[in-house]
């Protein structure tokens, strides 16, 4: 099969010694991100991406990509000890996480969570591994008028899925369009809002905004709110101690949560806009609906953990594939990333797993070394990067600042840059405290400038029609999908208390079922 | 980022003491007046830019016009949403600083005074030089942030410093400006 070939070539790809170091600068760097609050993957992968610019495409995608998913790991470890998600993916592993701390189980609840992360990495890449291609060739046939209806699909289900005042993430995304549209026009060469200035005339990068946005914007609500003043309540774990291990019963207990998790996560993580917080949210309501002790929930009940950290992994690996094959992504992370394949050279799109393969599958193979190299870097070095959650935030935030301005100078050597960074900080303080949504800002800046052009070319081919969209089967197909989209918001509470009302039933009657079972076994 | 909602009933605003000089427009209402405004002059910008080239095809002005004009549609939307709304609506996304954070208080007046240091260490950047300003920068901000420990924030500006250099000078190559140490 293909799929095979290509996966062995990845994997002999990504086997130099600068990869395998590259990668696991990249696990180490994405579980630091991980566990200092308040710095999330987006923010780490904004900071760090600058770094990556000496490096070749395919090194840097496999070092970034670790970031990416080694922060998921990274984030359970403050969720479990102290009470406090090193990323809002992992706000749902605070709910069991910190009473089964409370109740001295730590360590096994952070070694269960890496074993639930592993699994539904290495699920997650064997999926990407086959449904990637997939699609891939799908996307391929694709010509300007979908790709530009992809383009805002992607934006629509961001927006209608996101969590909080739709309306305002709508705004959100206007205003990454609307920084988008800075530079010089594709299609005549003239100058859009340059004010005369030659460093706007290739546009605004999107570097200084996604650090701005996640990086500096992240260090002034976490001051805003106080992060400077904070004492922080710390429960200790060592590998030596007594009771560091899950006991057989927990890894019976948790099995089919970390597979329930690893199919949701993934599923979750590959429609755009939904990414690793709303799976492992999802994956806590499940577990807690189809448990046989769901008044164990919230009271340090393992499966409470690992099914949601199993989600969040699963979904990180999932939010590749439309990245991978439309060039669409589908969360401010995989925005990031997008914006690495520009600046190493390569195209984001549907021809970019055919044109680049050695990248692709290079970044597919470095996933299923990449977790194995987490699993063993969780359970044996948790205690030091626990040890890293202690650094308060009155230390962190300034140094943050310093590595954001040096990133968004390194690039371009520009201080309007480094300018526009800093209000950019400001401006997404003032987003999350209203409820905008950076991210939304982040993809729509991305996305802009591909959404232009394809409009364009699909306007030359339609001689100025817009009839050409009804009139291709695969874009009427989209835009069946995007009226759909629209009505979830209509349909949302109907379709979430039908759901909801099956889980509860399945949840019923596996709890009816269970003294049945154990009177049978007697 | 998982938003939590708290509401705040609008008889009990921040501006309860503004009672009797009329309704209360809360931060937000600015926030969103401002993006109006500034949308306003995108657009009437953008109407300057051709709609069609002269070939028929999309012009310069075809995309800002219409991101334009949707953008202050849904930013008056929200604006009215926002001042007739019987509840201010506080959406603090991510509670990172965990359960104590709500007793932390909130320090606007600092993360100013923060932000306008990291503009000086910016607008200073290149004169002065990467590697002082940014001994400099670290110094003054840590004092800021914890003045309870001195010593520890000399040795960290000092430390931070060495660290920057070598990973973004020495390692990386990224040409940091040399400003002062130039001339050296």
């Amino acid at each position: 099969m293909d799929a095979f070939s290509n996966l062995a070539n990845g994997i002999m790809t990504i086997l130099t010694v600068q990869n395998l170091l590259l990668l696991f600068a990249g696990v180490m760097l994405g579980m630091i991100v991980g566990v200092i609050p308040g710095v999330g993957p987006s923010a780490g992968l904004a900071i760090l991406l600058p770094v990556t610019f000496g490096l070749d495409p395919t090194g840097a995608i496999v070092m970034l990509a670790a970031v990416y998913y080694g922060a998921m790991y990274g984030g359970t470890i403050t969720s479990v000890l102290i009470n406090t998600p090193g990323e809002s993916a992992t706000v749902a592993s605070t709910f069991d996480g910190y009473p089964l701390a409370k109740k001295g189980r730590a360590g096994p609840a952070l070694v269960m969570a890496a074993v639930g992360s592993f699994v539904a990495g290495t699920v997650g890449a064997i999926l990407i591994s086959f449904l990637a291609p997939t699609m891939a060739s799908f996307a391929a046939t694709f010509g300007p008028p979908e790709l530009f209806l992809v383009v805002v699909a992607g934006l629509l289900t961001l927006i209608v899925i996101t969590q909080g005042n739709r309306m305002l993430g709508a705004l959100s995304a206007l205003m990454g369009f609307a920084i988008a549209t800075v530079g010089i026009d594709i299609g005549g060469g003239q100058q859009r809002y340059t004010f005369g200035s030659v460093e706007l005339i290739n546009g605004i990068d999107f570097i200084p905004v996604a650090i701005g946005l996640f990086g500096v914007g992240e260090v002034l609500h976490t001051m805003w709110k106080g992060g400077h003043l904070e004492k922080l309540a710390f429960f200790g774990v060592s590998a030596r101690s007594k009771g560091f291990w899950p006991t057989k019963r927990d890894y019976r207990e948790n099995a089919a949560p970390i597979a329930r998790g690893s199919v949701l996560g993934f599923t979750v993580g590959v429609t755009p806009g939904a990414g690793a917080t709303v799976a492992s949210l999802m994956s806590y309501n499940l577990e807690k609906s189809v448990s046989k002790t769901p008044e164990k929930f919230g009271k340090g009940h393992m499966p409470g953990l690992s099914g949601p950290e199993s989600a969040n992994n699963a979904a990180s690996t999932g939010s590749l594939v439309p990245l991978l094959t439309l060039g669409i992504p589908g969360s401010a992370s995989t925005a990031i990333l997008v914006g690495g394949f520009l600046m190493w050279g390569l195209q984001p799109g549907p021809l970019l797993m055919e044109q680049n393969p050695d990248f692709a599958w290079g970044l597919i193979a470095s996933m299923y070394l990449g977790n194995v190299m987490l699993l063993l870097v969780n359970i044996f070095c948790i205690p030091a990067f626990a040890s890293i959650a202690r650094i308060p935030f009155k230390v962190l935030g300034p140094i943050i600042i310093v590595f954001c301005a040096f990133g968004t100078y390194a690039v371009n050597a520009s201080l309007l840059e480094v300018q526009i960074m800093l209000a950019c900080g400001v401006l997404g303080f003032f987003m999350r405290r209203y409820g905008l949504s950076p991210a939304a800002m982040v993809i729509a800046l991305v996305l802009g400038p591909l959404a232009e052009e394809s409009l364009r070319q699909t306007m030359i081919i339609s001689d100025g029609s817009f009839g050409i969209f009804l009139e291709r089967g695969t874009s009427l197909g989209i835009i069946v999908l995007m009226v759909f989209l629209v009505t979830v918001p209509v349909l949302g509470g109907r379709i979430r208390s039908g759901i909801s009302r099956a889980v509860s039933t399945i949840g019923r009657r596996r709890r009816e079922d269970a003294p049945e079972r154990e009177s049978v076994d007697v | 980022m998982t938003p939590t909602s708290t509401t705040v009933p609008a008889a009990q605003a921040p501006a309860d003491s503004a009672a009797g000089r009329g309704r209360w427009i809360s931060p937000k209402a600015w926030f969103l007046l401002g993006t109006i405004v500034f949308f306003a002059v995108y657009t009437e910008m953008a109407f300057d830019l051709e709609w069609r080239t002269q070939a028929g095809r999309i012009g310069p002005g075809y995309f800002p016009r219409i991101i334009g004009v949707l953008a202050m549609l849904v930013a008056a939307a929200n604006l009215v949403l926002d001042l007739r709304s019987e509840t201010h609506e506080v959406v603090e996304l991510e509670d990172e600083v965990g359960e104590a954070a709500e007793h932390l208080g909130r320090h606007l007046g600092l993360m100013f005074v923060f932000v306008a240091i990291c503009a000086v260490f910016i607008s200073v950047l290149v004169t002065v030089g990467a590697i002082p300003a940014t001994a400099v920068f670290l110094l003054v901000t840590l004092l800021l942030l914890d003045p309870a420990h001195k010593v520890r924030a000399v040795v960290l500006a000092v430390a931070v410093t060495a660290f920057m250099y070598l990973s973004f000078e020495v390692a990386l190559n990224a040409g940091l400006p040399g400003g002062i140490l130039d001339h050296f």
